[in-house]
């Protein structure tokens, strides 16, 4: 958001009557989706989405050896990467949204609003997720190419959908969280994206790794691999989308408790200073 | 690998029977060597294997990508039960050129067998995907546990993979270009049209001002 756009002189001779029709998270959501969009760096990084989707599925129209895999699995990979590159994108902007306007010096000018620190937080969580639906809405071509010929479109689409905002969410808040207590940008975009990873690394663990009591609960715990897991269960294995439907618990409750902690603790997180209080 | 250790505490024919399965989806040659040496040396012992194991059909033919279940039969012919048995399917290239990682093929490749009283039989079933198109033999092993036991192998199975294409890459190809190219025009159509708004002289009522 620029320093002009949170003079609070603007929002003091706005007209009591648009104030109360529009609710402060969503001019908050309006202003952050603006910044994020327009001259921001969300452009750019659907690009670059766009050419890594393009080259995963050419790659899977014609490499040979990825050739053989069932369209089912070229399918699930497409959505599992989408999900993936989409979520690390969300977590990262969400990183960037407390840290990064606390370091550049715009964080102040909306912390002397007299805008509700929870509805400014719910409000950088909405403009965040704004990402990630681009990204997924720009994976859709890719996905209808992959699964024109088999009959997994029609559930691939609704529940990569679900699986991905759901964990984008939870991801998102989490992102907010860790930004709003890092002492640097740095270490907010580090630690965000070392988390990430972290989730998303047993996800590449051979299949016989998961296997055992043990395996199956750290699957479960993980959000990210949970639901990777599920997609694949579907779109692959063919299991109904209602069968394996408790492996989504970890990701729906992350985005549950990590949304709760941001809004619960927004006052804390949005702050010029980590340890400071300002307004 | 449990097993594996265990085995390897008897004898030397045991040891070298051993040695195929570390050297699963190698190169076929090694896979050969290694079994002439085992015949070999389980002649030299003169023990007689106590289990056949015989394949459900002697070829197949399939597409690249296609799953397909084999099924073989492992029968005691001694005049004793076996101990536990341990089945093992293995699958070699007959080209040089087409590396098999035998993982790819099938993910569980080893089965443990229950004991089988004098001629008792059991069967197994082996799911098959196949990653590459070409020429290849699969074979299943077994592998006893006891020292002076000797390895049985099954008749290899013909395999013919014939290659396809799954997807269209004429298709795919006009969408990974489509695609970020609109993306890439809009990103710039969009930084042209913010960089014009901040030039100054853009705006035709800025730029009369002057003269007025």
């Amino acid at each position: 958001m620029t320093v002009q756009e949170r003079d609070p002189a603007v929002v003091a001779v706005r007209p009591e009557a648009a104030r109360r029709a529009t609710p402060t998270w969503l001019v908050v959501a309006g202003r952050e989706s603006r910044d994020l969009w327009v001259g921001g760096r969300g452009p750019v990084l659907l690009f670059g989405v766009s050419v890594l989707l393009s080259v995963l599925t050419y790659l899977l129209a014609t490499n040979r050896v990825l050739n053989y895999l069932e369209q089912r699995e070229a399918v699930s990979l497409a959505l599992q990467v989408t999900v993936a590159v989409g979520v690390l994108v969300t977590i990262v902007v969400s990183a960037d949204a407390i840290s990064g306007e606390r370091e550049r010096g715009t964080l102040e000018t909306l912390l002397l609003t007299p805008a509700p620190r929870r509805q400014v937080a719910a409000g950088k969580l909405l403009a965040a997720l704004t990402l990630w639906l681009a990204i997924y809405a720009v994976s859709l071509p890719y996905v209808w190419v992959l699964a024109r010929d088999v009959s997994v479109l029609g559930s691939a689409v609704p529940l990569g959908l679900a699986v991905g905002s759901t964990l984008a969410v939870g991801l998102a808040a989490v992102g907010l969280v860790v930004g709003g207590l890092a002492g640097s940008n740095r270490v907010s975009l580090a630690a965000s994206m070392f988390l990430l990873l972290a989730l998303f690394a047993p996800t590449q663990l051979p299949a016989g790794t998961r296997q055992g009591w043990l395996g199956d609960l750290l699957l479960r715990l993980n959000p990210v691999a949970s639901g990777v897991h599920y997609l694949g269960a579907v779109l692959v294995t063919g299991h109904r989308w209602t069968r394996d439907l408790s492996y989504l618990v970890s990701p729906a409750l992350t985005a549950v408790l990590a949304g709760a902690a941001v809004l619960v603790c927004a006052d804390r997180l949005l702050r010029l200073e980590r340890g400071g209080s300002v307004g | 690998m449990r097993w594996l250790s265990t085995a390897a505490a008897g004898t030397l024919v045991v040891v070298l029977a051993a040695a195929p399965l570390t050297t699963v989806g190698t190169a076929p040659a090694t896979a050969a060597v290694t079994t002439v040496a085992a015949t070999r040396v389980s002649g030299a012992t003169a023990a007689v294997p106590a289990v056949a194991v015989a394949m459900d059909r002697p070829a197949v033919s399939a597409v690249l990508g296609d799953r397909f279940t084999l099924r073989s039969t492992v029968v005691n012919t001694g005049a004793a039960a076996t101990g536990p048995l341990l089945a093992h399917l293995d699958v070699v290239s007959l080209h040089n050129d087409v590396y098999v990682d035998a993982e790819d093929w099938s993910s569980d490749r080893s089965v443990e067998v229950e004991p089988l009283a004098p001629a008792g039989r059991g069967t197994l079933e082996w799911t098959v995907r196949a990653v590459d198109a070409g020429e290849f033999d699969v074979y299943v092993v077994v592998l006893p546990a006891g020292p002076a036991a000797t390895l049985s192998v099954s008749p290899a199975l013909r395999l013919a993979v014939a290659s396809r294409q799954t997807l269209d890459p004429g298709g795919s190809a006009v969408l990974v270009v489509t695609v970020p190219v609109l993306v890439g025009a809009l990103v710039l159509g969009g930084r042209l049209r913010r960089r014009r708004r901040q030039r100054p002289d853009a705006d035709p009522a800025a730029a009369d001002a002057p003269r007025r």
